[in-house]
């Protein structure tokens, strides 16, 4: 069948799609207090039970719940973490966070699906979560509204608390370049 | 707010809409609130370099706001264990969202009382933007 589809020049080499399947070093979280409350108020939700931990607990909780979404912070480092999304980045490790390597081809991100899969649903301020997440696509293809390529990449982070998972954040994010004049 | 049990609800059945209209302020406190700073969602001259009209809604936000609708439906006692959507279309600030849900299935999993539901974000034109499903559980009567 005969395309319109513009030739670009890949930028996904061998390297990069030799990733698939790899996962990153581990992540912690912390999910606290003042994280739920900021969450929740950012969120606009009005339930007491996300900031009045009497009210929590009244409603079966061990402590604020986070709500969902909400897997806690990534613990700062200010000499290792992402700018922008506060994810520690190892420049040496293949793969860092959910928003790599497609944030190494391309500056621009827009965000694709998100598909949050809950273990044990009842994760509260105090826990701390350790995260790996693991590369399961990444593809390139010619955007017509973008007028240019695109690299689309699926991600799975698993996060666990005292080695157990709680929960997997399954994150598809979409890089390009803007094109002058669109 | 009232408990919805697993025996009162069938399928097909819409669960309460939830309506929100994001501005600016509160895309700048979901950048806090989510550690999510990247600028196109708060800076208008850095959007439009990045080819979009002006800032737009953060699509965690709008997984957030899905999310609420069904905390609100299952509170207290239930519980969401799936949530998941799809970005099909750009949503700006100021603009009013509708956030819906339909129930698709129910059925026992052990002890567990399971609803599945597609759920979706609709702009103020009526589009779907956003497509989506999710999974609770609801406390049983018995």
């Amino acid at each position: 069948m005969a395309t319109d589809t513009p030739a670009f020049e890949p930028s996904l080499t061998d390297e990069i799609l030799a990733l698939v399947g790899v996962e990153s070093v581990p992540c912690t979280h912390e999910v606290t207090r003042p994280g739920v409350r900021a969450f929740a108020r950012a969120a606009g939700y009005t339930d007491r039970v996300y900031y009045n931990v009497d009210e929590a607990k009244r409603c079966g909780y061990r402590d604020l719940p986070a709500p969902p979404g909400h897997l806690g912070f990534p613990a700062f480092d200010p000499e290792k973490s992402d700018r922008l999304m506060s994810w520690p980045f190892d420049p040496n490790a293949p793969v860092n966070h959910p928003f790599s390597p497609v944030q190494s081809i391309h500056t621009e991100l827009l965000a694709g699906s998100l598909d949050l899969e809950y273990v044990d649903p009842d994760i509260c301020a105090g826990d701390v979560l350790v995260s790996r997440t693991k590369l399961e696509d990444i593809r390139e293809r010619y955007s017509k509204a973008l007028n240019g390529p695109m690299v689309i990449q699926t991600t799975a982070t698993t996060f666990k608390r005292d080695d157990a998972p709680v929960a997997v954040y399954r994150f598809t994010l979409i890089g390009y370049t803007p094109v002058e004049g669109t | 707010m009232d408990q919805v049990y697993f025996e009162d609800v069938e399928v097909g059945t819409e669960i309460p809409d939830l309506v929100k209209e994001p501005d600016s302020l509160q895309l700048v406190q979901w950048a806090a609130g989510s550690g999510d700073f990247y600028q196109i969602h708060y800076d208008p001259e850095f959007a439009k370099r990045n080819g979009l009209e002006g800032p737009i809604v953060h699509g965690a936000l709008k997984h957030a706001f899905l999310g609420e609708l069904l905390h609100r439906w299952v509170a207290p006692g239930g519980r969401i264990k799936r949530v998941a959507c799809s970005y099909r279309g750009m949503d700006l600030p100021n603009e009013r969202l509708t956030h819906k849900g339909k129930i698709t299935k129910k059925y026992q999993e052990g002890a567990r009382n399971i609803v599945e539901l597609e759920i979706w974000v609709e702009d103020a034109d009526g589009k779907t933007t956003t497509p989506g499903s999710a999974v609770v559980s609801l406390p049983s009567r018995a």
